[in-house]
């Protein structure tokens, strides 16, 4: 062992500069594949942390539950990482559906509920709000101040309860209602104290695993988030099919690498193992020793690459904290087992493999008493090196090319892919990328029961108009829609005999395809015939669609074809624009709108409605194809100033101070309050968000792959460099000899490089087939997809620049290797005992 | 060529103290001679076969090849000069391993592109009985054949100066005398100036010079 220990240590000592380059090659191997796999690691975490930060950490959500089944699981539910949300008491409001309650420390995590300022309460005297609820409340407390609220107790009687204000906590009503899916108008504690012991009037249970337990208890509406978490797998799936083919690349080129290098490494020591086979060492000995050279060779380049792995993450979390998505470091112990046990195979099987082969040669020279010819002679110099050499190191140059052609060709397809993915995916859902809109408020209900007068209950329903108003009026805010088709349905007093216009007599003709009832009837369309103006034996009521628009949505969206818009007329709602197919200007229609009153309900109807009769005119007619379309378009200001009630049921709206982050962050925060103002069925869709949120999805994945690349790129030519290095300096012995002879530096150092270059030559031009190919062969498929560009001025200056670092590294290589021919004298070089 | 040594010096440094490894060595041969440098272990008869060839720099003194001072020369110069005019065997063969024979008798055409005479260098390969063995790596010739090997490869540019250096060290002592025989044949058949270190004395008594040197001081020179 002794001997052995010595035998290395003398090796190492008189080998230094190859012995690192070895390591140092062999390292960036291992750490190609490490790398690898704690960044894709890196970036699931990242995106599982950001999927619970935004849709909180929980698998399944029970709204109003039984209490008492609660009370008697309570221990279990808490063991199993479910919490509790419990509402106390409802805030004394008519417009407001504010509670008062507890959330437990797992429902506080699992939601998650994050302050904005302060903290949590902690006792039954201290509270903390929601920032949405705070701003509906009106409220202008800081933290530590005390607030009070009246509230209604179990008896109904209105108490004062007083609170120290500990903390303001981010918004998360909104994303517990929207996965509600139940009846009743749902409650959510806003208002959040610290006491847990009082009767509640409702519990909902968040819990953290979807459990035997949590699935079986009795509750209103059970959300999981199987679905949803699903489509976030999905994307770290889709992710995967960009990333496995590029770790595949890494893994190939290291394994083949690794096993390349072992083996120039065991060749190196051949000589020494030859030598002391000759004075007696063992086979045992041998392989003694081999071990031990394979656990220091191994053992460095492993350290080294752990430490080349965590800075390159660590680089990479840096760069990306300048950017909207911070890639959070997950490094397991598992890519680095895989890749030490992988790594530690491959270098003790190639060590093994080439010691059997060394075994069964005779230590001292081969047969010379042969007859049979080794090769036939060359006569011209560089085809005789390319002869000799390139049999001596056939693997090695095997492994330069392949690392060249997979270098070349991936900064080709690397360079293009995220780009083109990014433009493709852009492509095919164009209305997302529109700069015509940031926000929509939409309901997505609609209709009614046809003796309600399609009437939408509860009443209320649709976008609160009085907060949308307020919005609307916002300098910043552009809107682009504004329109009511659903919560407002006229009808219409038509002849039965004898239609008024073709619009009308349309609609008997599709009614009668459709085999249905073309006349709207019900308790009150006699009485609406006579407010009409009409005969209850001769005329009838139908309903036409009608389309309720603003002014300003109308010069966007329709296209006049025949007569003029006037503004006016519109307004007032005696001038309408209709469908050309259909109509003509002029043409008349009697239009009777139901109103129904605060309190009307489904059941109470007739009670609670009145219409509101008016004659109005086609003054101009739109194109139906192009607005793919056949609905009335009626003012929606007309509409508002008859039924004042009414809310809005779609709203559009663009933002055009976007770069203006604290007005954007004003306006989204009035969108909220709008939405918690408005009915239960209105969501919001904030395409700016969703743009950034697909842009940064994309981003991050170009800058990934960009990345990726870049440092595969980097990684190969620099183990190219380092290859070329070593080839050249295990044949230093014979370039010393042809020095002897009398050749120039000069001419040594240009047969080398034109072996280096005949290496690069074959591993660019495969390299460059295939890269161009495999990316000009995505382009055409997909032609609709401008890519002229991205091959001009990304794919083309990344291509350039890997060649070059290429052909600048490799003859780099050769010149620092060559450097000793001219630096030492000849005779010290070929004393050298090797 | 006549071959003029005068005052030359050389010492290595590196070591613990410096070594003077030539102390003011001053010698002529003239063309055609045959010379034996002898010497005991490490007295700078090798070091001053390498600096006569060009191998290493001397510290001062000079060496001229008839009129030709190579200490003056610049390292390109030399290797030109080396490569066309001095031939060079060693001990240890110094055959590339990777070459064939043949590839190795021809390497220093090789290097200097010119085209080959195959007819010259198969009567050279004949003469020095290899013309079997050319085809084959050094690794399967005996150690007799790779000196002689490296002979043909000295001869194969037609040098006016061949340089030996303990030509016979690593053979038996049948091919010791083949190769010294060898040496002789070559060196009155093409009128070559042939230089022999060896510390061999029965070797060195067949030649016509015997130069002794010791601790780096030329000794006697007797003809």
């Amino acid at each position: 062992m002794k001997g052995s220990l010595f035998i290395i240590s003398k090796y190492i000592r008189s080998h230094k500069g190859r012995f690192i380059s070895l390591v140092i090659c062999i390292s960036l191997f291992i750490t190609a594949i490490i790398t690898v796999m704690w960044y894709n690691d890196s970036f699931k975490y990242s995106e599982n942390e950001k999927y619970k930060q935004k849709n909180g950490a929980y698998a399944l959500i029970d709204y109003y539950v039984n209490e008492d089944i609660v009370s008697e699981n309570k221990k279990e539910l808490t063991n199993e990482n479910a919490g509790l949300l419990k509402g106390y008491w409802s805030l004394n409001s008519d417009d407001q559906n504010i509670t008062i309650g507890y959330a437990d420390e797992n429902a506080a995590g699992l939601i998650p509920i994050t302050m904005r300022q302060g903290r949590l309460p902690q006792n039954q005297d201290e509270a903390a709000i929601e920032k949405l609820t705070y701003d509906l409340l009106g409220l202008k407390a800081d933290i530590g101040d005390r607030v009070s609220f009246e509230i209604k107790d179990s008896s109904g009687n209105t108490i004062t309860k007083e609170f120290i204000l500990t903390g303001i906590t981010d918004n998360f009503y909104r994303s517990l209602r929207e996965k509600y899916n139940g009846s009743q108008r749902i409650s959510i504690p806003t208002i959040l104290i610290g006491d847990e012991d009082i009767a509640p009037l409702y519990v909902h249970i968040v819990a953290g695993e979807d459990t035997f337990l949590t699935r079986n208890l009795e509750s209103e509406s059970t959300y999981s988030s199987w679905a949803d978490s699903q489509q976030m797998q999905t994307k770290i799936r889709v992710n995967n099919i960009i990333f496995i083919p590029l770790t595949l690349f890494f893994v190939i080129t290291s394994v083949v690498g690794i096993f390349s290098v072992s083996s120039y490494f065991f060749k190196d020591i051949e000589k020494h193992l030859r030598l002391l086979r000759c004075i007696g060492f063992s086979k045992k000995k041998a392989k003694k020793m081999i071990l031990i050279y394979i656990l220091i060779f191994w053992l460095l380049s492993l350290i080294i690459s752990i430490l080349i792995s965590a800075l390159i993450l660590f680089i990479l979390h840096w760069i990306s904290s300048y950017s909207s998505r911070t890639l959070l470091i997950s490094a397991g112990t598992v890519p680095f087992l895989c890749a030490a046990t992988a790594s530690a195979l491959i270098i003790t099987v190639s060590f093994f493999v080439q010691l059997k082969k060394f075994y069964k040669k005779s230590p001292v020279r081969e047969e010379i008493y042969t007859t049979k010819k080794s090769r036939k002679s060359r006569t011209e110099l560089k085809k005789c090196c390319h002869n000799a050499y390139g049999r001596k190191n056939r693997i090695e140059k095997i492994t330069c090319i392949t690392m060249i052609f997979l270098c070349v060709g991936m900064s080709v397809f690397g360079s293009f892919l995220p780009l083109f993915n990014a433009r493709g995916t852009t492509w095919a859902d164009p209305d997302l990328f529109t700069d015509d809109r940031d926000y929509s408020l939409h309901m997505t209900g609609g209709g009614g029961n046809s003796d309600s007068f399609y009437i939408q209950f509860p009443s209320g329903s649709g976008i609160n108009r009085k907060a949308a108003d307020k919005l609307l009026s916002d300098s910043s805010i552009e809107v682009e829609e504004a329109s009511v088709y659903n919560l407002c349905h006229p009808f219409f007093l038509t002849s039965s005999k004898t239609p008024e216009n073709r619009y009308i007599e349309q609609h008997f003709i599709d009614a009668a395809e459709k085999k249905i009832d073309p006349l709207f009837r019900n308790k009150k369309t006699s009485e609406m015939i006579k407010l009409a103006g009409g005969n209850a034996e001769k005329d009838c009521i139908i309903d036409l669609p009608v389309r309720w628009l603003s002014k300003k949505c109308v010069e966007k969206n329709i296209n006049i074809t025949n007569g003029s818009f006037d503004m006016d007329e519109f307004n007032s709602g005696k001038g309408i624009i209709a469908p050309d197919s259909l109509c003509s200007v002029g043409d008349v229609f009697t239009m009777i709108i139901p109103i129904p009153d605060k309190n009307a309900t489904e059941e109470n109807i007739y009670e609670h409605i009145s219409f509101e009769c008016t004659q109005i005119k086609v003054t101009s007619t739109y194109d139906a194809v192009k607005a793919d379309m056949n609905d009335l378009v009626v003012s929606l200001d007309y509409l508002f100033s008859v039924y004042p009630d009414l809310n809005y049921e779609e709203l559009v709206l663009k933002n055009t101070d976007k770069s203006n982050i604290e007005k954007t962050t004003e306006i989204e925060d009035q969108l909220e309050f709008v939405l918690s103002l408005s009915g239960d069925d209105v969501e919001l869709y904030n395409y700016s968000e969703m743009a950034k949120e697909f842009y940064d999805d994309v981003n991050a994945q170009t800058f990934q792959l960009i990345l990726s690349i870049f440092v595969f790129v980097i990684m190969i030519i620099t183990a190219v460099v380092f290859s070329n290095y070593i080839q050249v300096r295990s044949n230093i012995m014979s370039y010393a000899v042809m020095r002897a002879i009398g050749a120039r530096v000069g001419v040594i150092r240009r047969l080398i490089l034109s072996e280096a270059d005949r290496i690069l030559i074959i591993g660019t031009i495969t390299g460059t087939a295939a890269g161009w190919g495999i990316s000009l062969f995505f382009a055409y498929i997909a032609w609709n997809i401008k890519t002229w560009d991205i091959f001009l001025f990304y794919v083309m200056p990344v291509f350039i620049l890997t060649v070059l670092l290429l052909y600048i590294g490799s003859h780099a290589a050769v010149k620092c290797a060559v450097r000793s021919l001219i630096s030492e004298s000849i005779i010290e070089r070929l004393n050298t005992v090797e | 060529m006549d071959i003029t040594v005068n005052g030359l010096s050389k010492t290595y440094t590196g070591g613990a103290a410096p070594v003077m490894a030539i102390k003011n060595c001053s010698l002529k041969i003239k063309s055609g001679e045959q010379i034996a440098v002898t010497g005991a272990s490490g007295s700078g008869k090798s070091t001053l076969l390498h600096l006569i060839a060009g191998l290493e720099r001397a510290d001062s003194g000079s060496i001229k090849y008839d009129n030709t001072d190579i200490t003056e020369m610049s390292q390109n110069k030399l290797d030109d000069f080396r490569l066309k005019n001095i031939g060079i065997v060693f001990q240890s063969f110094n055959l590339l391993p990777e070459f064939t024979a043949y590839e190795n008798i021809i390497l220093p055409l090789m290097l200097q592109s010119k085209k080959i005479d195959k007819t010259r260098i198969d009567k050279l390969a004949e003469y020095l009985d290899l013309d079997s063995r050319c085809e084959h790596l050094p690794s399967k010739l005996s150690g007799g054949q790779q000196q002689r090997v490296a002979i043909a490869r000295a001869l194969a540019n037609e040098p006016t100066v061949l340089l030996c250096d303990e030509p016979t060290g690593n053979l038996d002592k049948k091919s010791s005398k083949a190769v010294i025989d060898l040496l002789f044949n070559i060196s009155n058949k093409l009128n070559v100036t042939l230089i022999v270190v060896t510390h061999d004395e029965s070797i060195a008594k067949r030649f016509d010079r015997i130069i002794t040197i010791s601790d780096g001081v030329l000794g006697g020179d007797i003809q």
